[in-house]
């Protein structure tokens, strides 16, 4: 007994003509004395089509897949590389400078910036210096929303300073939530930040000790920021904040200490229209909404510059 | 229901002068209840601003 069953021969033409449809090959095989050298063509054009198409797709499709799946793969090795130097695998503290002039399309951090050190950690930020001396700057991120993307935060919540965090940077228009509870200054924080909109959150001490008269020097972009904690100890000057919203206006007033007499110093131009009394009509500094905010920090000296 | 009655001193400088108590500058200045109108000055715009700029550059 052969080793191979046994197929009855009506079957064997049925599959030969199956494959015979398969491969367009219309010439049926009929029962006959040739029938045997038919069936031998049928599986010669099965097994060349089958060949042609394996080899085909493997040779075109396989070598497209083995190069892009090694480009992916080595451009991930890139950036482990990269930000695995740049952060010390996950373990920097020490962010002093850190990303001072640093291209924004390249900045796409693997962990979460934490520093326990250092200053002026994105000063400039943005920016290149090129062959005429000339300092040139990125168009402006949404910080917080590029730390989302990658997954990580900016947690400076263990920092003793944040002078400087973001000065000079001209390419960051969004600041997260940033909890400076342990650091003893802001000053400086986001001086000439120009490209500065919003600030999600800034967290304060609660004992109003922070030094912030500086921290928002020339942001003359920024129009929404919240306070929380205490502004106390010399105050704080948005002067250059021309189009500081309402909201950020009543933030700040309701973070301003009660507890000693303080000045804060705002635009003219930003309370006016912040709080018009109709569209156009830029009287805010004279309306009852003001007038009724500014009453609840009597101790308060507020200056329209 | 509370209702008070807050007065505020409010200074508004001259036009082309800003107010200034030598350290803070404005063209309008609601005072604190612990200020005084005694501690404003009138200068020029421009004593002003070159004031301002030699607050100092980081």
């Amino acid at each position: 007994m052969s080793e191979y069953a046994v197929m009855p021969l009506d079957d064997y033409v049925g599959a030969c003509n199956a494959i015979r449809e398969k491969t367009n090959d219309d010439q049926l095989i009929i029962k006959s004395g040739e029938m045997a050298s038919q069936i031998e063509e049928v599986f010669d054009t099965a097994y060349s089509a089958g060949y042609g198409v394996g080899y085909g797709d493997g040779d075109g499709d396989g070598h497209k897949y083995g190069y892009d799946t090694g480009l992916i793969e080595g451009q991930r090795a890139e950036y482990d590389k990269f930000w695995d130097g740049i952060q010390n695998n996950g373990n920097r503290r020490e962010y002093n400078y850190t990303f001072g002039f640093f291209p924004t399309e390249l900045f796409y951090p693997k962990y979460d910036i934490v520093p326990k050190s250092g200053t002026n950690t994105f000063r400039s930020f943005g920016g290149f210096v090129n062959a005429d001396g000339v300092t040139v700057y990125d168009e402006p991120i949404d910080l917080a929303e590029r730390l989302e993307s990658c997954g990580v935060v900016l947690d400076c919540s263990q920092s003793p300073s944040v002078s400087g965090l973001v000065a000079r940077s001209l390419s960051i228009s969004r600041l997260p939530v940033i909890d400076t509870r342990k650091a003893t200054t802001l000053d400086t924080f986001a001086l000439g930040a120009t490209a500065l909109v919003t600030v999600d959150k800034i967290i304060l001490k609660d004992d109003g000790s922070q030094d912030l008269r500086r921290a928002f020097e020339e942001t003359p972009k920024l129009q929404n920021i919240v306070f929380e904690g205490v502004i106390g100890y010399n105050g704080t000057d948005f002067h250059w904040s021309t189009k500081l919203s309402k909201a950020s206006h009543i933030s700040i007033m309701n973070a301003v200490t009660a507890e000693k007499s303080i000045s804060i110093i705002f635009s003219q131009t930003a309370v006016d229209n912040a709080f018009e009394t109709s569209e156009g009509a830029a009287d805010g500094s004279t309306s009852e909404e003001w007038l009724n905010l500014l009453a609840t920090k009597p101790n308060c000296t507020v200056s329209l510059a | 229901m509370e209702k008070q009655t807050i007065t505020r001193v409010k200074l508004t400088a001259a036009e082309g002068m800003t107010l200034t108590n030598g350290e803070l500058f404005g063209k309008v200045i609601f005072l604190g209840e612990n200020d005084s109108a005694d501690n404003w000055r009138e200068i020029t715009d421009e004593e002003a601003s070159q004031l301002t700029a030699e607050e100092g550059e980081e």
